[in-house]
């Protein structure tokens, strides 16, 4: 037996057997539907291997679920594979359809999402789908249309939603890997943080109501941390369950999370992954005309989408040098003095720093857990890309290693 | 044997971006996408693989000094679980005297390392020595990421390159 052999071998959690999934269910309890997900891509390590999908069979199956829903006969034209993004595949199609009613002759331009048989953030489609019906109209986000949760027509779970015209990053800029440390540059940048904050508070103070449209989220109870624990363990199951190889510094952040969550405040709609490139805008007027991403929503505590967007991993160096542009936008301290003008909600210096802990565990819970995991498992279709990005994981354990230091004294 | 891992990527790595990148113009953009990401990751491994051994060695040197300051916290406690992790030191330190040891092996008696460690530093949860541990672990680990940053800084995706030793300066013994 070879030495790599021997290395694979050691490797329990690339085919994990039911006590082994069982007993991480059992010490790290998540929202129901998180569960679910997470049990799923645990069965799905013993199935059969990943097969590259080919583009016909995802139009096909795509036709199937439209045809299902609308109770009639639709045409789908321009197929194509879209870049972008990753964790999850992409479609574009113009569909030639007749309107939901049935009554017109329309021709739209729509996306297909769809997962691989892993990928960097393992996630459900059904939260993605309800979240995106609570902010319609509110932030300016993909319409979504049909959903095949169960992946009855198509290889693995799936939704359909507009697609939306405008850009991630400006055209004289298409170097950087899905956005991170994006610079737009001073004149649309006077343009586009405004609006980065006034939606990012919006998405805040979200009227209480649309939250009923999200049946698949855990409601957090204010006044409790409970939920704050079960997204805790949201990243200790994923950890657990992906991992190549522990890190020490991981367990210490557990522990530290665990003891130190702090109570809910305010209910907040939380992207979970609101930053520089994960927008489109119109590169002429500057407007922002989609927000991506919302596969890692949840209801819960806004200073996790605060810290999240001010992380160093996100930001550049301003022109004139004073430091650095928290998401490609502004300094750090004006963004949150801006949101708090615009949210009403305060912004608090102890949650900050509890949160910029978690976003980093969450981080790297994401590349050298998950991304490492489905690229090691040639699980997507883009393993290329997700072996690339976990070359983030020591610089983001080196951020984390300075929080960290500076909380246990 | 004339076939050395250096020719092979470095003819590879010319012909892609001499020869297939100018053809690429007109491809998807996604197509372009993995193109260059492939590229990224055969130049890393051309710059990374003279080290190879002499980083595997150091990181394995580096969880054997982690492990041995652990044993010393946890030991009246977690007897068992310490002498498992003897145990495991022990067989470390003969693959690091043995020349005829894989890359691979020490990855394998690192990550048993790594594993013990992070299960003892979850079991000293509420402990007196907790804190002092979760120091320790969190120091020694602190110490050596400059040395993972500057591995993987061929990949270009670390922030803060500036203040990195370069690897030649750090395997400049070897």
């Amino acid at each position: 037996m070879t030495a790599l052999s021997r290395l694979k071998e050691s490797d329990i959690r690339e085919h994990p057997a039911n006590d082994f999934i069982d007993k991480i269910r059992a010490d790290y309890p998540t929202e129901k539907e998180i569960d679910v997900v997470f049990t799923r891509k645990m069965q799905r390590r013993n199935g059969p291997p990943f097969q590259q999908i080919k583009l016909e069979r995802l139009v096909d199956g795509a036709r199937q679920l439209i045809e299902e829903r609308l109770g009639y006969e639709v045409g789908i034209t321009e197929a194509k594979w879209l870049s972008g993004g990753a964790s999850k595949m992409h479609v574009v199609f113009i569909l030639n359809w007749r309107g939901l009613e049935g009554d017109a002759s329309e021709s739209t331009k729509m996306v297909l999402r769809t997962e691989p048989a892993a990928s960097i953030t393992e996630s459900s489609r059904l939260r993605e789908f309800e979240v995106l019906k609570a902010v319609e109209g509110v932030i300016p986000a993909p319409k979504p249309y049909w959903i095949d949760e169960d992946a009855r027509y198509l290889p693995y779970p799936s939704m359909i939603y507009d697609f939306c015209k405008g850009v991630a990053k400006p055209s004289g800029d298409a170097d950087k890997v899905t956005g991170l440390g994006q610079n737009y540059g001073p004149e649309l940048r006077k343009k586009l943080a405004p609006q980065f904050v006034d939606l990012l508070a919006k998405l805040h103070t979200i009227d209480p109501s649309r939250l009923d449209l999200m049946e698949h989220f855990d409601v957090p109870v204010v006044g409790s941390n409970e939920a704050v624990i079960k997204q805790v363990n949201y990243v200790r199951r994923m950890w657990e369950e992906d991992r190549l190889e522990e890190e020490p510094i991981m367990e210490v952040t557990y522990k530290w999370l665990i003891k130190h969550a702090p109570p809910i405040d305010h209910v907040s709609l939380v992207h979970g992954d609101y930053r520089n490139g994960n927008f489109l805008f119109n590169e002429d007027s500057g407007d922002i005309v989609s927000w991506l991403d919302w596969e890692g929503s949840v209801l819960g505590d806004r200073h996790r989408d605060l810290t999240y967007a001010t992380m160093d991993t996100f930001a550049h160096l301003s022109e004139d040098g004073q430091g650095l542009l928290a998401s490609g936008m502004m300094f750090k301290d004006e963004l949150f003095s801006a949101y708090e003008k615009a949210s009403g909600l305060t912004v608090d210096s102890r949650r900050l720093a509890y949160y910029n802990v978690y976003n980093r565990y969450v981080l790297l819970g994401l590349i050298m857990g998950s991304s490492a995991r489905s690229s090691y498992g040639a699980r997507t279709h883009q393993d290329v890309m997700t072996n690339y990005l976990t070359a983030l994981g020591y610089p983001n354990l080196s951020e984390l290693c300075d929080y960290l230091e500076d909380l246990i004294r | 044997m004339i076939q050395t891992f250096d020719t092979q990527l470095d003819v590879s790595l010319r012909a892609m971006r001499d020869v297939v990148a100018p053809a690429l113009n007109d491809a998807e953009s996604h197509v372009v996408e993995q193109f260059n990401l492939v590229l990224a990751t055969l130049e890393f491994m051309r710059q990374r693989l003279p080290y190879a051994r002499s980083f595997h060695r150091l990181e394995l040197t580096h969880l054997l000094s982690l492990s041995e300051g652990v044993r010393a916290f946890v030991a009246d406690d977690q007897p068992a679980l310490a002498a498992q992790l003897e145990q495991i030191e022990a067989t470390g330190k003969n693959d690091l005297a043995r020349p005829e040891v894989e890359i691979e092996d020490y990855l394998v008696v690192g990550r048993k390392l790594r594993e013990l460690i992070g299960e003892l530093i979850r079991l000293s949860n509420g402990k007196p020595y907790e804190k002092e541990l979760d120091k320790l672990a969190l120091h020694s680990q602190k110490d050596f990421l400059p040395v993972q940053r500057a591995w993987c800084m061929p990949l270009g995706l670390d922030s803060r390159p500036d203040e990195l030793p370069s690897i030649e300066k750090i395997f400049a013994d070897t």
